[in-house]
């Protein structure tokens, strides 16, 4: 019975392929013959499987083919990641991740020998770290609760130190320029680490704000301030104050989520799946709903202009596990090059 | 031979007690992690040498508590197990990964009618052993790989 | 009241031909993933978000849910057959399933599994119109705290129902499972634990391929290890329609098992497996006949089936309400109803208030279905039994093979699942259980996190860990178990104890 469904997919993708011939001139246009797997190296539901299920649509439809997403969560997205770069090269899998992720799994050790220079990149979305706390808390402006956060009693909840919210949180210390008391809690991702602040168990978050939209909406979550220089506008809710209102100097540096397809595959794989990027995703409507309903900044991007865009991001993530104690590897060996201590 | 005497159990509770120390070793020494600067009741070898603790006491109890059973040991063949353990053994470490998912298989599953099905003559066990493996080869396969869109090893 | 009336509408609205023809194919393909070992529930969901992102929302979401409902009941298939559980789920249906089996019963075990595990779903669909939003509530009480003491609770529990007359041995087996989970990469801070430099252990030993070897690699051992094998009868005579008097006789039973399934449904995090437990536990408890419990007891099989698949429409509450999934399968449809436009999470009561009785309504046609799969394919099932070993047992193996290696490609899975074969044939041949060794591998992570992180959260402070009303009471729950499974304590307590004295005379 299953058959019947393959069968109609194959279908619409036959359908769909149809306008990609006119799409790519200057190259010969890939036409992939089986499903491409998109391995997405974090559990079903996350930040980065949300925005990989909404492209993934699209893109099956322009390449006439089945996009299958897999899951392979662990070891901070080491594990899927080193199963995407030891898959054949060619243009068949290929994996989704926070970029900066991508670019220090070999500073931090996790998968040894590998820099961003291993994959072409296509970015779909920007995503920002919002600081919020329990709706019932005492809490009501960000700078009440950084001077709280000096002292022993505030707790946070993130997703672990690689994740984004422990960046954020380390990225506040460091900013703050003092010891911070307040104790980091881990959770399993990023949506219990939010809902442990919207159940009272920790004081605040410093997760992404798309996965703390539903909780801030309900009135469980009292965004304090937005990780970036300009103030997060969701739908449905005030608008949230930008952390350069607090802290002047904030360094900040927008943590952009795509799709990374290993090097090494033939060229009109890239140019194809670029051409669709600009084409399709640059104009989805999907996407850039999903954007703004989650309060993540649509920002698609492919090829060259891509990795310029993410530079910033990566740079900063390795130069903070350096100065964290947490690299095996220098940056310096990727062409990272960080300020001197 | 017999692996639920109590004799068995003994040697099991001195290997679950080596374990057990091994892990409240491995625990103790496993970093701390004070460069992070974590809190220090959550290092990660907290669990771990609570098991190996908790491992420890349950041996003892075991080795105190070891008697042999009543019933009489049941009619078996340990030939028979290692036989197909190794043959199954070959099959998923050796032969799936170098060999095609489907020769593979249909190797395997012959080789296994071949080998156990001992009622029939071996002519015809060979024939049929052969036409079943190929035809469970090609089932199983092609499961996996059209319905639910699994790339074979 | 006005719950019951726009469930009713929706099943109204539902009941056309279109539903009719994706209910069959869907629960159909379910019932077939969740009986090949291997192959979950929350594998079934996620292929098939793939596959129907060009359908429309409700066709979408009802494949989805038929899917999860279908292969938690087919897990049921093999655990009755085979003695090897189609998905984690079924582990407590194989303690009594396969007995039964191995007594000629096998179609009265397959037919008495179908209708606990409909009328589980019915009980927790009632339960979701009803309940859902002050349930969705009531779960996020559940804290660190409390989760500790649940993981502890399901290994005590779990290793004394399996450890027979030694519970030792089940507690030991249990301990060695979350010995297992502690390989890789902790929770808490990511420090990769216990791998010995090596590299592919990094991300800790699958749960899948472990179970997958614990229990089917292993029973091919077992099987072609006994001279005369003690396979599932084939020649089951009777009819696999329950008899109504059985059904009438357990129907505390099937209440009870249905509350408690959705009850830990709705807890975050905690899925069928636990459900199934807890429900068995529970039965067994009450039960007059508690001595046939393992041994082929109809009643432990009705409270097992009944259980797990209750979890689905508990694990359904949260995910819906919070969009926090109750469930693994959960997590992946919340990812679906995303895609097909459905927000889930505390404002769907105001943005589509009637989704959550649609939900419902087509989980009502996915219960229909089973139950008439269920009669309608058990004559097939049974000619599984038909087979000789020679040829069954090549075909079981290769699928152990396949089925952990189609989850996350991963040759080095099919390693685990050899060697586990091999630790649970010989676990089992000196009488450990190995249900417990799977259960403390799923819930190692969790024990392991929740002691910490609640620990970080009270600073230090174990006190913290007995203060609270739920805590206190599992912290209770668990001591007196334990006391009460050493030997002496319990002959001692038995012969004090004027009920128990009156039930023995």
């Amino acid at each position: 019975m299953n058959n019947k469904v393959t069968a109609s997919i194959a279908a619409l993708g036959l359908l769909a392929t149809a306008p990609m011939a006119a799409l790519a001139d200057a190259h010969a246009t890939w036409q992939p013959d089986r499903p491409i797997n998109i391995i997405v190296p974090w559990s079903a539901g996350g930040s980065t499987d949300q925005v990989t299920r909404v492209v993934a649509p699209i893109l099956a439809e322009a390449l006439g083919t089945d996009v299958v997403v897999v899951n392979q969560p662990g070891a901070s997205g080491s594990i899927g990641t080193k199963a995407a770069l030891d898959a054949p090269r060619d243009g068949y899998t290929w994996t989704a991740n926070a970029v900066a992720n991508n670019a220090t799994y070999a500073v931090t050790g996790l998968v040894e020998n590998t820099s961003i220079e291993d994959y072409e990149i296509y970015l779909s979305v920007a995503n920002v770290p919002v600081v919020s706390v329990n709706a019932d808390s005492e809490y009501t402006d960000f700078a009440q609760l950084l001077e709280a956060m000096k002292g022993s009693g505030v707790t946070i909840g993130t997703a672990g130190v690689n994740s984004s919210g422990g960046m954020a949180m380390a990225a506040i210390g460091e900013a703050a320029e003092g010891e911070l008391g307040a104790r980091m809690v881990t959770y399993d991702g990023g949506a219990p680490a939010v809902m442990a602040a919207a159940s009272g168990e920790v004081v605040a978050t410093t997760q992404l704000a798309v996965e703390q939209t539903e909780m801030i909406r309900a009135g469980r979550l009292r965004a304090l301030t937005v990780l970036s220089d300009q103030a997060l506008e969701i739908e449905g809710i005030d608008a949230i104050p930008p952390i350069t209102d607090f802290m002047p100097d904030f360094p900040v540096a927008s943590d952009y989520f795509g799709i990374l397809i290993p090097t090494g595959a033939p060229d009109e794989v890239y140019a194809t799946v670029e051409a669709i990027w600009n084409d399709k995703i640059a104009n989805s409507p999907e996407l850039k709903a999903y954007a703004k309903d989650r309060g993540a900044v649509f920002a698609p991007s492919a090829g060259a202009a891509a990795l310029e865009k993410a530079m910033p991001v990566i740079e900063a993530e390795a130069c903070a596990r350096v100065t964290r104690g947490e690299a095996v590897v220098d940056p310096s060996e990727f062409g990272i090059t960080c300020a001197a201590e | 031979m017999r692996l639920d005497s109590a004799r068995a159990d003994r040697i099991t509770a001195v290997v679950l007690i080596a374990m057990g120390l091994v892990m409240l070793w491995a625990g103790y020494t496993m970093d701390r992690l004070e460069i992070r600067r974590i809190h220090p009741s959550s290092i990660p070898g907290l669990v771990p040498m609570m098991l190996g603790v908790g491992i420890c006491i349950c041996a003892v109890f075991l080795f105190l508590g070891a008697r042999d059973p009543d019933d009489p040991p049941p009619a078996a063949s340990w030939r028979n197990m290692l036989i197909a353990g190794v043959w199954s053994g070959l099959f998923a470490l050796l032969m799936v990964g170098n060999l095609p998912f489907y020769a593979a298989t249909a190797i395997y599953v012959a080789g296994f009618v071949i080998i156990f099905d001992t009622g029939l003559p071996p002519v015809k066990r060979a024939v049929i052993g052969c036409v079943f493996g190929i035809l469970a080869a090609g089932i199983i396969g092609a499961l996996f790989r059209y319905a639910f869109l699994v790339r074979l090893p | 009241m006005t719950g019951f009336a726009n469930f009713g509408a929706a099943l109204w609205e539902l009941a056309t031909f279109t539903t009719l023809f994706h209910v069959t194919w869907a629960t159909l393909l379910g019932i077939f993933v969740g009986s090949l070992p291997g192959l979950t529930a929350t594998m079934g969901v996620a292929l098939l978000t793939t596959l129907t992102y060009t359908m429309d929302r409700d066709a979408a979401i009802l494949v989805l849910l038929c899917m999860y409902v279908g292969a938690i009941y087919g897990g049921s298939r093999s655990a009755i057959l085979l003695n090897i559980p189609g998905t984690p789920a079924s582990a407590a249906t194989a303690l009594d399933g396969f007995p039964l089996a191995q007594q000629g019963r096998a179609g009265y075990a397959m037919g008495l599994a179908t209708a606990g595990s409909a009328f589980g779903t019915l009980i927790g669909i009632i339960l979701l119109v009803m309940l859902a939003p002050p349930l969705a509530e009531a779960a996020l009480k559940f804290g660190s705290y409390e989760f500790f003491w649940l993981a502890l609770f399901g290994i005590v529990i779990s290793g004394q129902l399996t450890g027979g007359s030694s519970p030792l041995k089940g507690y030991i087996a249990g301990m060695l499972g979350l010995m297992v989970a502690m390989v890789g990469s902790d929770g808490i801070h990511s420090h990769v634990r216990l791998t010995g430099g090596w590299g592919e252990l990094n991300g800790g030993i699958g749960l899948i391929p472990a179970m997958v070897g614990a229990f089917g690699f292993a029973e091919v051992l077992s099987v072609m290890w006994q001279s005369v094998p003690q396979m599932a009868n084939g020649k089951s005579k009777g009819s696999s329609l329950p008899a109504l008097v059985d059904l009438w006789r357990y129907r505390l039973t099937i209440v009870r098992s249905g509350v408690i399934g959705t009850l830990v449904g709705i807890i975050p995090g905690v899925g069928e497996d636990i459900g199934a437990w807890a429900s068995y536990a529970a039965a067994r408890r009450k039960s007059p006949e508690r001595d046939q419990f393992g041994k082929g007891s109809t009643e432990g099989l009705t409270a097992a089936e009944t259980g797990n698949s209750a979890v689905v429409p508990g694990a359904l509450i949260p995910a819906l309400t919070l969009a926090v999934p109750g469930s693994a399968p959960a997590a992946v449809l919340i990812a679906a109803l995303f895609i097909h436009g459905i927000r889930p999470g505390p404002m769907i009561m105001l943005e589509a208030p009637t989704f959550i009785y649609s939900v419902a309504a087509m989980m009502v046609f996915a219960t229909i279905a089973i139950g008439v799969f269920g009669v309608a394919l058990t004559p097939l099932f049974i000619q599984v039994l038909r087979i000789p070993r020679a040829w069954l047992m090549p075909v079981v193996f290769t699928l152990c093979v396949i089925g952990p290696y189609a989850l996350t490609q991963r040759i080095f899975d099919i390693w685990v699942m050899v060697a586990f074969g091999i630790i649970g044939f010989l676990m089992r041949q000196m009488n450990y259980p190995v249900a417990p060794l799977v259960l403390g591998i799923i819930l190692g992570d969790l024990l392991d996190k929740s002691l910490r992180r609640g620990l970080i959260l009270s600073d230090g402070d174990v006190t913290a860990f007995f203060t609270r009303p739920i805590s206190a009471g599992f912290a209770i729950i668990i001591a007196t178990s334990i006391i009460l499974s050493i030997g002496p304590v319990r002959r001692f307590v038995a012969a004090r104890n004027p009920f128990t004295r009156k039930a023995r005379g």
